[in-house]
């Protein structure tokens, strides 16, 4: 049963027809086959091998794919229909939140679909599994990955399905944000969505910054003369760690690399334009080493590799470390920790770090969701996947449970979408975010537009930088290296066009 | 007469044929479980394995010949260096402190009689938890601001404020520590066990020529619990070159390959670098390197030790 | 006449066995009191777990974090998969590895060299190497997000170690006590009934216990192949819970007591058999 050519008329004519078939059937198993027939229009998938050219780096690859095209066709459906069996693997959660996600999402769909039955699966270590998974072509229908730099290894081997016509049929394109959507697109065809998306923005202590009479810092000179302050009161800057989740260095990087070479090198350096041994990178690489050799980071190179996620949180939240440059998923765990030491935070945005660059909000999508392109049901899954961005008020309950720090879908927000009672700051940030990044204004993070082995790279080796084992230039030039290679291979994931 | 002999031959040919089923078929029909499982589940996939080594492949789509192209990168790669010289660095802490402090409790343990069993189930607990509980343990004992080197730093001896899990130069032996703890009260039940099994006869001989307790432990315990003391020797060196648990619990290698060694790194270049044919070639490389140890107990083996 | 009271009646003479105790208890105390500070911290409130880490619960003790724990881990589904996986190992492992070590030492068997080498060399594989592979067949023969699909991993990892432990232990057998059996008529089944397993039972109970502990607390394979809620271990619950209760140092200290108590405990009961075991059997003169 697809809603996309069926009018809606029909479409309810049948929901009755079989509602009314299973209530028979309920009654009198034997009879239903010889009454109730229903003709249904049905879609069915045929794959078709197809030639695409892909760009690549401006030099136009031609690779063969299989594109599903779907054909409709008239087909006589029994009354009582077996179900269709979408899974999702995602990504597990506390226990309240999986029940939100069960009740908001999962069973609300499910009661919209009779005929579609859809089992959502919590994983710890998603990705690590999904992808075992999916290399023994095991996976699910629905295909979770934390970025588009993983996605694409999936479409250039054709394990995931394109999405253009569900696309077409939803109107995902007018409702998800331009750049969320655009994301998803590779070489002309949308093959994901982002699932959450989030920004990089430095929470602090407001108690403490009144308390010291500290104002919020604009531009470098300002930051550097709060740092000052804070060193001279014996605090720490910047609380950070990345002993409990390794590649959180990266945090830090993708908002040197915005903020200090600026949004706009960094896009040239993605597309080719430029290198990544340019002054800028490197010097940026270089401020990022200096402030942690001076201690600005949990006081010390040691602590920052061996506090915890909680400790730093734990030291704002007491007044021992002032900020935390990290990301909007902290909307979701930052309260605790200041309703605890009884504490104010806020947030504001990183100013530049150089003169001439512009402060931007960097973005970044947490997961990505794809149709498996082994799955039997790809309409059903794409129907699961709309239902996560066609209501706007229903995305918003889910993510509320979050502190809309996850399952934040990125559509087109309003301050009054959001259910009252939401956090004002979150609801600040949100819809800054929009304004600001919807004239074009937004920075780049890793995990979403650096391709794979480079971003693990930049992560897991600035830990040499710090240790004085590698210069920023040798860090960067490697940097280049493997770039380079992916770009070769193709591995590059697409970058939207800067206005 | 033809008739006997030919009686005798079939009798002849029956008791062959009954000795080869005695003495050969059914001995390997009692392994033959056992190697079932163990191609299937081990040997089958190793070589799986073993042939990626010799690829180029991320793991989706086809995997690419490269022929030796890998080993040479390892040959050449500071991490793998880093991560080997580790391994060996944990191989030797492990075959002393933990030998060494497992010998000591057996041999104190053995001639007391009371409370013998309170001790022996006290230094096993250890062992007996998860490692997935032990290190949260340790992470908390050893914690940089609240733990016990801050304490008792505070309380005056100031070599102890040291960030055991977050500085690179004492990274390794912390998790070796943590490690130990947990494994060096298997082998005194161990050793202990092989101890009670001796001879007392021999002890009594012993006593009787008027050997002290020195010397009873060295020529009368040691060489009695000789087998198990050995394959103890043997399966720690192989268990300290795949060592994964610990390390990857507590740092995962880090800071900055401090603690990395060839597990880590293998795990790091399969899931997180997806270079799934480098990984197979640093398993492959572990598996070598096991296997010349396996070789080296072999032939002592047959110079007539007994293990 | 057993092995100690001849120690000790000779020891008798000379020293004490003060040093001894001594030294022993200092050691029972390098093992046992990190663990108290697990109990400690399983009671405290969350506030107090970051305050005081190490101390005993000062600020009141909070028996709620067990239920809690318990529930919010989904421990009935789990410690019943947990139970299920470590006793089809433990009678998978016994099975396969005593067979194989009564052939290798009783049986003779011929080539035994080899095998104890292939042994070897198998054992020294690192896991991550044929993990996803295995996953691979696994998969095709629908044995993932499986139980028994977990216990024959794990009777496969695990049978080795116990065939060379059994095998040690079966080694140390005086030939005279079997060769008398054999004279005085005794088949190989009586032999074995009567002679050998009073002496190898221990090995028996160690062996069982050391694949029962690796397969409860397993991690990377059980993380790996089950998935489904229904199917996942204690192991990898707990490490999840650790993770989305980071804050909570009480509760998660908590839930990691949870899972280690039955192995203390089974433990605990075990030992009393396994000192039986050595005292019965071939050992009185």
């Amino acid at each position: 049963m697809d809603p996309k050519r069926m009018s809606r008329r029909h479409f309810v004519a049948s929901c009755a027809a079989m509602a009314t078939g299973l209530v028979a059937a309920a009654c009198a198993p034997k009879v239903v086959e010889k009454i109730v027939k229903e003709t249904v229009e049905v879609e069915k998938i045929i794959k078709e091998v197809v030639k695409e050219t892909i760009i690549v780096e401006g030099t136009p690859q031609i690779v063969e794919k299989e594109v599903t095209r779907v054909v409709k066709e008239v087909v006589e459906v029994l009354a009582k229909p077996e179900k269709a069996v979408i899974s999702f693997w995602v990504e597990a959660p506390s226990t309240e939140r999986r029940e939100v996600i069960n009740e908001v999402y999962r069973d609300t769909f499910n009661a919209a679909h009779p005929n579609i039955e859809l089992e959502l699966t919590f994983t710890e270590d998603v990705d690590r599994v999904l992808r075992t998974a999916m290399q023994a072509g095991a996976g699910p229908d629905i295909v979770t990955t934390p970025g588009a730099g993983f996605i694409l290894e999936y479409i250039i081997a054709g394990h995931v399905a394109p999405l253009d016509e569900l696309a077409e049929h939803y109107g995902w394109r007018d409702r998800l944000l331009p750049w969320a959507y655009e994301s998803g697109v590779v070489g002309g065809h949308l093959y994901s969505l982002p699932l959450t998306y989030e920004s990089m923005v430095v929470f602090y202590n407001k108690t403490l910054f009144e308390a010291k009479g500290w104002g919020i810092p604009t531009n470098r000179e300002e930051l550097d003369d709060l740092i000052r302050a804070c060193v001279a009161d014996d605090i720490n800057p910047f609380e950070y760690t990345n002993s409990g989740w390794k590649p959180a260095t990266e945090h830090l990087i993708g908002m040197f690399y915005d903020h200090y070479a600026g949004a706009d090198n960094v896009y040239k350096a993605l597309i080719g334009e430029k290198k990544w041994t340019d002054d800028e990178f490197v010097e940026a690489m270089a401020l990022m080493n200096d402030w942690f050799q001076k201690g600005y980071y949990s006081g010390s190179i040691d602590k920052y590799h061996a506090l915890t996620g909680d400790d730093t949180w734990s030291a704002v939240a007491n007044g021992q470390g002032a900020m935390q440059m990290s990301g909007t998923w902290c909307f979701q765990s930052i309260g605790p920790f200041f309703e605890e030491s009884g504490q104010e935070w806020d947030w504001f945005p990183m100013p530049s770090l150089r003169k001439g660059v512009k402060p931007v909000y960097a973005l970044a999508t947490g997961q990505t969701e794809s149709i498996n392109a082994k799955s039997m049901h790809q309409l059903e899954a794409g129907a699961a996947l709309d239902w996560l961005y066609n209501n706007k008020r229903r995305a918003l309950q889910i993510s509320s449970s979050f502190n809309f720090g996850e399952w934040m879908v990125p559509l087109n927000y309003t301050a009054d979408d959001f259910p009252v009672g939401t956090d004002p700051r979150v609801v600040r940030f949100f819809v800054d975010f929009a304004k600001v990044t919807g004239r074009g204004d937004y920075g780049y993070t890793t995990w979403t537009f650096w391709p794979a082995k480079t971003e693990v790279f930049l992560w897991e080796e600035y830990d040499m930088v710090l240790a004085g084992e590698m210069t920023p230039a040798e860090y960067q030039a490697r940097a280049q290296e493997l770039f380079d290679e992916e770009v070769a291979e193709g591995k590059v994931p697409p970058v939207p066009e800067r206005f | 007469m033809r008739d006997r002999s030919l009686q005798a031959s079939y009798e002849l040919k029956e008791r062959t044929r009954q000795r080869v089923w005695r003495k050969v078929i059914l001995p390997w029909l009692f392994v033959a479980p056992l190697l079932l499982l163990n191609v299937v589940v081990i040997l089958g996939p190793s070589a799986g394995s073993a042939y990626y080594a010799f690829t180029k492949w991320s793991g989706i789509g086809p995997a690419q010949w490269v022929g030796l192209a890998n080993f040479r990168r390892l040959a050449g790669d500071r991490v793998y260096h880093m991560a080997f010289v580790n391994n060996v660095k944990w191989t030797l802490i492990f075959l002393t402190v933990p030998v060494t402090m497992g010998l000591l409790g057996s041999a104190l343990l053995a001639p007391i009689k009371k409370g013998q069993m309170f001790f022996r189930i006290a230094y096993f607990v250890p062992y007996v938890i998860a490692s997935v509980v032990n290190t949260q343990i340790w992470r908390n004992i050893l914690h940089p601001t609240r733990g016990i080197g801050v304490m008792l730093a505070e309380r005056g001896l100031k070599f102890m404020d040291v960030t055991f899990l977050g500085s690179r130069g004492t990274v390794l032996y912390t998790i070796a520590f943590v490690d130990m703890w947990h494994w060096w009260g298997f082998l005194v039940v161990l050793y202990l066990a092989a101890m009670q099994a001796i001879n007392p006869q021999l002890y009594e001989a012993a006593r009787i020529e008027g050997a002290t307790r020195g010397q009873e432990f060295r020529y009368v315990t040691l060489p009695g619990i000789l087998p198990t003391l050995v394959f103890t020797v043997l399966m720690t060196i192989i268990w300290s070159f795949l060592v994964f648990d610990y390390i990857y619990l507590l740092t995962q290698g880090g800071p900055a390959h401090a603690s990395e060694v060839l597990s880590t790194e293998l795990f790091k270049s399969a899931f997180f670098r997806f270079e799934v044919g480098y990984a197979a070639a640093i398993g492959v490389s572990m598996s070598f390197i096991c296997t010349l140890v396996v070789a080296g107990f072999v032939i002592l083996r047959r110079r007539g030790w007994e293990i | 006449m057993t092995v100690s009271s001849l120690l000790k009646r000779r020891r008798g003479r000379t020293a004490s066995l003060l040093p001894n105790y001594v030294v022993l208890t200092l050691l029972v105390l390098f093992s046992l009191l990190p663990i108290c500070t697990l109990l400690f911290n399983s009671l405290k409130t969350t506030a107090e777990s970051r305050l005081n880490p190490l101390g005993l619960p000062l600020r009141g003790i909070r028996w709620q974090n067990y239920p809690t724990a318990w529930v919010q881990g989904h421990y009935s589904t789990t410690v019943r998969n947990s139970g299920i996986i470590t006793l089809g190992t433990v009678a998978g492992v016994l099975l396969v590895a005593g067979l194989a070590s009564y052939s290798m030492v009783i049986l003779d068997l011929p080539g035994a060299d080899g095998l104890v080498f292939y042994l070897l060399v198998g054992s020294s594989m690192p896991a991550q190497l044929f993990m996803v592979p295995l996953f691979f067949l696994w998969n095709k023969l629908g044995l993932t997000d499986n139980l028994l699909g977990m216990i024959i991993i794990y009777s496969a990892t695990m049978s080795p170690f116990a065939t060379f432990l059994l095998r040690s232990y079966m080694v140390a057998i005086p030939e005279d006590f079997k060769d008398a059996a054999r004279i005085d008529g005794a088949s190989e089944g009586q032999i074995f009934r009567h002679v050998i397993v009073p002496i190898i039972w221990p090995g028996f109970l160690t062996a069982g216990l050391v694949a029962g502990l690796g397969a409860w607390n397993e991690f990377l394979f059980a993380v790996t192949f089950l998935h489904r809620e229904e199917v996942k271990p204690v192991s990898t619950s707990l490490y999840a819970f650790v993770d989305r209760y980071s804050t909570d140092w009480g509760l998660t200290s908590a839930a990691s007591v949870l899972m280690i108590l039955p192995v203390i405990v089974i433990f605990l009961c075990l030992q009393r058999q396994f000192i039986e075991g050595l005292t019965q059997g071939g050992l009185k003169i």
